[in-house]
């Protein structure tokens, strides 16, 4: 399926061309129908398909809509929920003491289940994460606070640190690369990120493989290529569609799921992996919040701190409204407010973090017409969209916790 | 300048503040020379180092500024319920969690807490 450029319009509402002529069409709070061309001629049977979107007010369900919309809102928003500490990260590392004063802050944050994830890429951060999971479990018990804790790492940690780890209630989350063929590193992990680039193949291998391990969630980030340009977000986005649809055709036996498609499908803007502010902070090995982790390594690679918040050490959460950045980053992750998605089908979906424009295009907003997540989202949704008309499909989403009673196919 | 992009615009599509965003956007890589005519922007845009063409940069230029132009005329018709959902996310958004109130009111227990907390400290700092 080619991505159109520009969202087409049928009428009033967002549409978009699927194969086999069919039509996808949504309402404004997520509610959608895939029409027939049969369905397209007969106006009589069209507006009864439509009315159940919401997009003709004198039938709308308005009680309905305006409870999706509470649900999916950012009026909804109960803080950040996902914490990456970067004990080691890009040749830094950070101090059990630094690590002291970032679990502190997460514990200001009033998200209701905290997630911390600690990263430590070469090792010497293993002091700090050490800490950090002894303490947060402290401060969890002490505040009566739901906290999961995990790792990442690129391989499995030595034995000692296994049993530390296992008996502090601590999940891996193993951190691999697409681009290299080797699987080998796959471990006892229950989560998995990784890094989709321009090498990387076989995605319905993948899907195989990652369920052989009993993995339960994967999470494909595009590399540094894949997010920079349009032609490599192509790749990126078709490797994961098609990952999706191997995913979708076996759901029955296996507890595997993506968690990027099910963040976009819920609508929730802090449900979407990466999220800069709604669903997640970062907290570098000096002791800077970033916005998000590739807000951090935008600083880290390019000496770009645009995502910088302020240092852990001085700043308060309630304090952060009177930030600048904070202020313009709710008028970005404002979907109403982005010219071209405001058009398109999947609005009330797709979310694209403002780390990610920053690194392609060089601002908050970024331009959709020419974003390379764009591209990739739209690969990701359409592969989800053009089978909303299968059993199999709905009963994946179902599996994952979607509302699948949104799509009346 | 060198070799150089020119474009002639007309300002009711380009308003001022658009061009210099975009100016910002492409920052060092490119040298901008914006002048006017009538009711025209008169552009010409340089390249500053040979990885990138003028012509390539001055595409980039106007898409940013049209983009700018385009998400400032949107946000100015939606600027209401913008501004309930961005004013309502900075007011009730970022409540901090109450300090814990068995620290605030028994000296006792903040103190045996601090304790273990430098003893943890230091047990980190000897992981290996």
């Amino acid at each position: 399926m080619t991505r159109l450029r520009q969202p087409s319009a049928l009428g009033f509402a967002p549409a978009r061309q699927l194969n086999g002529g069919r039509v996808l069409v949504t309402g404004p709070t997520g509610r959608a129908i895939v029409l027939t061309p049969t369905d397209l001629v007969d106006d009589h049977s069209l507006q009864g398909k439509l009315s159940p979107l919401g997009i003709y007010p004198q039938t709308a369900d308005v009680e309905a809509l305006a409870g999706d919309e509470i649900e999916t809102g950012e009026l909804n928003w109960e803080g950040p929920a996902t914490h990456v500490i970067l004990c080691s990260s890009h040749g830094r590392t950070m101090t059990p003491t630094t690590a002291k004063t970032v679990v502190d802050f997460i514990f200001t944050t009033p998200a209701p289940a905290l997630t911390v994830e600690l990263v430590d890429e070469d090792s010497s951060g293993w002091p700090a994460a050490w800490f950090a999971v002894s303490y947060a479990r402290r401060r969890a018990e002490w505040s009566r606070r739901a906290i999961n804790l995990n790792i990442r790492a690129k391989r499995p940690p030595p034995s000692e640190r296994q049993e530390f780890l296992r008996g502090h209630g601590v999940d891996w989350r193993a951190d691999l690369d697409a681009d290299q063929a080797g699987m080998a590193r796959l471990f006892s992990a229950k989560r998995a990120r990784i890094v989709v680039g321009p090498a990387a193949d076989a995605p319905r291998d993948w899907i195989d493989r990652l369920s052989a391990a009993g993995i339960e969630s994967v999470e494909w980030v595009p590399s540094a290529s894949s997010a920079a340009s349009v032609p490599a977000a192509c790749r990126y986005g078709a490797f994961v569609a098609a990952a999706l649809d191997r995913l979708i055709d076996i759901h029955e036996t296996t507890d595997l799921r993506d968690e990027l498609a099910t963040g976009l499908l819920s609508g929730r803007p802090w449900d979407v992996p990466g999220t800069d502010l709604l669903a997640t902070l970062a907290y570098a090995p000096d002791g800077s919040i970033f916005t998000s982790e590739e807000g951090w390594k935008l600083a880290a690679e390019r000496g770009d701190e645009t995502l910088r918040i302020g240092p852990v050490a001085t700043l308060r959460f309630k304090e952060f409204p009177a930030i600048a950045l904070v202020r313009a980053l709710t008028t970005a992750l404002a979907r109403e407010a982005q010219p071209l998605c405001a058009a398109c089908v999947y609005r009330p979906y797709c979310l694209i973090p403002p780390s990610a424009h920053v690194r392609a295009q060089g601002t908050l907003y970024g331009r959709l017409p020419d974003s390379p997540r764009c591209v990739a989202h739209m690969a990701i949704l359409d592969s989800i969209f053009s089978r909303l008309n299968d059993e199999k499909c709905l009963g994946a989403l179902s599996k994952w916790s979607v509302d699948i009673k949104r799509f009346n196919c | 300048m060198s070799a150089v992009a020119k474009a002639s615009l007309p300002k009711s599509v380009y308003p001022e503040e658009s061009l210099a965003v975009a100016a910002i956007v492409l920052g060092r890589r490119a040298r901008i020379e914006l002048s006017a005519k009538g009711k025209r922007w008169l552009i010409a845009v340089g390249a500053n180092s040979s990885a990138a063409s003028p012509d390539a940069l001055l595409g980039e230029f106007l898409n940013e500024a049209l983009s700018h132009a385009r998400r400032q005329a949107r946000l100015k018709k939606f600027k209401p319920f913008v501004s309930i959902i961005a004013g309502r996310l900075l007011s009730k958004g970022f409540l901090a969690v109450p300090a814990d109130p068995l620290e605030q009111l028994e000296p006792q227990v903040r103190f045996d807490r601090n304790q273990e907390i430098e003893a943890l400290i230091s047990a980190a700092g000897k992981r290996t």
